[in-house]
């Protein structure tokens, strides 16, 4: 049994069929990567797991447990945390109110002082940050605190949109850096990219979206040796990171 | 001179519970995106329900403010629970007509009730004043304006302390990242509706101190109320603290100066001037 089970998910957004029938897992402490070209659905699979976006039909199957239907509170209380894409922190609160209420799920659970030990430890540009207005930071650092953020709920699948989006190529690798370590903490990752040769170095299986459906599964390795990927999103993306500078 | 003090001393005194009373709007507007038109319903609710207790236990005003808060939290969680949420993906104009429908039965269970006439309330306190070097200041404004600004502190420290005053906050600045974070947000909306009309109704009892009642009270007031959240900023609570005495003192200025009658012409004016403004700087 799978740690994450999704099977034919059907979703549509704005009366529009988004995802026509997609089936993948993850398991326990693994990275799948989660890749196509915009407007594939990648970020309407998330949005579906975390209950943001109803689905029509499928299934999502989470540690055993049919989680379709679930609000998105017993979502993230049954292991499962999602940065979203553009992070979303909230501007007008402070750096450590955002990852205090990250841990709002687990709040009658463990220590929370604890957590946010940890997340300092993992991340200790937020600790400099703490105290400061989360609208202030930079790009790199908004992306940091979301990850933060999602890690205070302590998951056991950790769903990530486009981390590295518009980071400069330094802040991209700390990216990269904080999944590998995330990952050897034990939790696994969801990671949707448009950075493909990075995240398919990083994991260990990956799928390709296109047009709502999965049009190819793999290893890693399979995948970035695949001449059709090659050609659909290496020619793009080979060399260093991705455009856009804002760090 | 010492009558332009005692008009700017009585002016921030009547402000800070303009404050007070207004806040309630802009936390149900910053958390939910709705102009709560029975805000005003909420307050001459509260006005009443202290006249009522006063009139028939002798119960002081101040001391039903433990019934008022309560009570308002209530109303106002079942109102946002069986209406509102039920308008939640409607057009915003759907829930700002259901409110006033909510304010107009207010009004007129109350016409049914106690009537047109002006209910007022008297206590052993309410025409002391206090004598300060050459002002005069009166006890019930005091005290009144004292417990506004306790009721702010304990809500800033709400806020910025509790579980419940991070998800208030975090609901309004981005309501889908709340959610991804386990935040309740049906429940949230629930609570803020509440904690806004529990704020109205409890302003209710403290003005019930110095003015008196009619069903027609609430119109009057909404409209301060919503000069207030408009010039301070909605959510911000210092910004709306400010604007609250800044507009008590304008008031006072107005009446004092030109002519008592001019008094409610000027949250009119400012609001107007307020929205003007804000168009210009958007165009
Ligand atoms: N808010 C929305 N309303 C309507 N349609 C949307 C919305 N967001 C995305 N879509 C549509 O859903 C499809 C999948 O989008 P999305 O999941 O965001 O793709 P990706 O994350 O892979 O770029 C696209 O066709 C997109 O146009
Ligand atoms: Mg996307």
């Amino acid at each position: 049994m799978s740690l994450l089970e999704i099977h034919d998910l059907k979703v549509h957004r704005g009366g529009v069929p988004a995802l026509r029938g997609v089936t993948f897992e993850v398991d326990r402490r693994e990275v799948v990567a989660l890749l196509g070209a915009n407007g594939a659905g990648k970020t309407t699979t998330l949005r579906a797991i975390s209950d943001l976006s109803r689905p029509e039909s499928g299934e999502i199957r989470f540690d055993g447990k049919s989680i379709v239907g679930a609000s998105s509170t017993r979502v993230v209380e049954a292991g499962i945390a999602h940065v979203p894409e553009g992070s979303r922190i909230w501007p007008e609160m402070t750096v450590v109110e955002n990852l205090r209420l990250g841990a709002y799920a687990v709040r009658r659970k463990g220590s929370p002082i604890e957590r946010l030990n940890a997340v300092f430890e993992l991340l200790p540009r937020l600790a400099e940050r703490a105290g400061q207005l989360a609208g202030t930071l930079s790009g790199g650092e908004r992306q940091m605190a979301a990850i933060g953020r999602a890690l205070m709920a302590s998951p056991k699948l950790l769903l990530m949109d486009e981390p590295s989006l518009g980071l400069s190529p330094r802040v991209v690798d700390t990216v990269f850096d904080t999944i590998q370590q995330i990952r050897r903490d034990g939790v696994a990752v969801l990671l949707v990219e448009q950075n493909v040769v990075r995240a398919l170095e990083i994991a260990e299986r990956a799928y390709v979206l296109e047009g709502g459906r999965i049009v190819r599964q793999g290893s890693g390795e399979e995948l970035l040796d695949d001449p059709e990927v090659r050609q659909a999103y290496l020619g793009r993306t080979a060399g260093a990171g991705s455009p856009g500078t804002e760090g | 001179m010492v009558d332009l003090l005692s008009v700017l001393a009585s002016g921030i005194l009547v402000g800070t519970v303009y404050a007070y009373m207004a806040y309630g709007l802009g936390l149900i507007y910053g958390v939910l995106r709705v102009v709560n038109l029975a805000h005003g319903a909420f307050l001459t609710l509260g006005v009443y329900v202290t006249w009522w207790l006063n009139a028939t236990f002798g119960m002081d005003p101040l001391v039903s403010i433990l019934i008022t808060v309560p009570l308002g939290f209530a109303l106002g969680a079942t109102v946002e629970r069986t209406l509102v949420f039920r308008l939640r993906d409607s057009p915003p104009v759907t829930t700002l007509l259901l409110l006033f429908g909510v304010w107009l039965i207010v009004r007129n269970a109350l016409y049914l009730i106690f009537g047109g006439a002006d209910r007022s309330l008297l206590t052993s306190y309410s025409l002391e004043s206090l004598a300060l070097g050459p002002l005069t200041l009166s006890i019930p404004r005091l005290i009144v304006s004292a417990f506004s600004l306790l009721g702010f502190v304990a809500l800033a420290l709400m806020l910025k302390r509790t579980w419940s005053g991070l998800a208030l906050r975090a609901v309004a600045q981005d309501r889908e990242a709340a959610a991804l974070s386990g935040v309740p947000v049906n429940r949230v909306w629930a609570v803020a509706f509440g904690i806004g009309s529990a704020l109205a109704m409890s302003a209710g009892s403290l003005m019930s101190l110095f003015y008196s009642v009619t069903p027609e009270f609430g119109a009057r007031f909404l409209l301060k109320s919503f000069c207030v959240v408009v010039l301070g900023g909605l959510t911000n609570i210092g910004g709306i603290l400010v604007a609250g005495i800044g507009l008590g003192i304008a008031e006072d200025l107005t009446a004092f100066y030109i002519h008592t009658g001019y008094r409610d012409v000027v949250s009119f004016l400012v609001l107007t001037a307020a929205l003007v403004m804000r168009r210009a700087d958007a165009d």
